[in-house]
């Protein structure tokens, strides 16, 4: 017998066709509830990622210490739910919320360029984080 | 921890097997018996294993959304990894069309490449397209992780739609009685 498509799972994930529409709700909600609600966002790095760990399956994280990670997360580039930006050694970082009372969040390298919107692609040439070069070679997905 | 493989190796199959401590799914993408997810790193040889909530996810959109999508650009290439890599190649003199060509690549990826969805775990690039009453699966691992080295660099293969279809299903919804019966997702 076939399989049925019912599988009770939600639409429009990040990744997803719908990521755009998706994303622009959700940093409305962001938003609103960090103005009423939410702690300002704290840098905790977890093992999974931690490059000495040497977790075989997880992109690494190239963060070197909680104060670059604090200073990188507070002056990143939020998209949806995530956070991005360039470490001093030019590695693209993408910070994922713990959805923690704390509002923490954790870090890795994005591992493929072509994954990472090109809205903020265009804010970290705008903000002077990469050069025009890098730039369009990013948006060509290499490295 | 029982493992689990759906569908026909030499063709197409899944096989997986939940963890359940840290919520992660090893996950193996079977075409002519090559698992095209395998990757050394740090010196052995495995394959995806990660909480794979979001792929699952890009997944369910993609089948539902399923239609024929021709890659934006015409290539003289089959699959639409191989399409995409070099279409990328080009380049403008004007910036804004430079954004736009690359925008519209960008907006089609979205589309039918599921990496976006890797959720910091090790993935394979692969790519997804309906051509007819058949899927073709395409990947290009040339560009990802400097400590990562993938089996399979860059190919592709084409299935039968509803092969492929009722591979994934039977796999997300046994996804989704594992890890989503208890949230409102």
């Amino acid at each position: 017998m076939a399989a049925t498509h019912n599988s009770g799972i939600g639409h429009g994930s990040i990744g997803s066709p719908q990521e755009n529409i998706e994303e622009m709700a959700y940093i409305d909600k962001v938003e609103t509830n960090e103005n009423k609600e939410k702690k300002p966002p704290v840098y905790k790095p977890i093992r999974k990622h931690d490059p000495e760990h040497s977790f075989k399956n997880a992109s690494v994280n190239p963060i070197k210490s909680k104060e670059e990670g604090q200073h990188l997360l507070d002056t990143g580039i939020m998209h949806g739910k995530q956070i991005y930006n360039v470490t001093e050694d030019g590695k693209i970082v993408k910070f994922q919320p713990d959805n923690t009372p704390e509002n923490g969040y954790h870090a890795y390298e994005v591992s493929s360029l072509r994954d990472i919107p090109s809205k903020v692609l265009k804010e970290l040439f705008n903000r002077g984080r990469i050069s025009k070069v890098q730039y369009n070679k990013f948006r060509k997905g290499h490295k | 921890m029982e493992r689990r493989m759906i569908g026909n190796k030499e063709k197409f199959a899944i096989e997986y097997c939940f963890h359940n401590e840290e919520h992660s799914t090893e996950l193996s993408l079977f075409v002519e018996n090559k698992n095209i997810l395998a990757f050394t790193m740090y010196g052995k040889e495995t394959t995806t294993c990660w909480d794979l909530d979001e792929l699952v996810k890009w997944l369910r959109d993609f089948i539902d959304n399923m239609k024929e999508d021709p890659y934006p650009v015409e290539i003289c290439e089959q699959y639409g990894a191989i399409k995409d890599d070099i279409a990328r190649e080009k380049d403008f003199e004007d910036d804004d069309e430079f954004d736009k060509y690359y925008d519209m690549l960008d907006a089609w990826c979205f589309r039918h490449r599921w990496h976006p969805a890797s959720a910091g775990g090790i993935l394979a690039d692969v790519y997804f397209q309906q051509v007819g009453e058949c899927v073709e699966l395409s990947w290009n691992n040339k560009y990802m992780e400097d400590y990562v080295e993938y089996k399979y660099i860059i190919g592709g293969v084409s299935i039968p739609k509803e092969e492929f279809v009722n591979v994934v299903i039977e796999f997300i919804n046994d996804y989704a009685d594992k890890w989503f019966k208890k949230t409102s997702c």
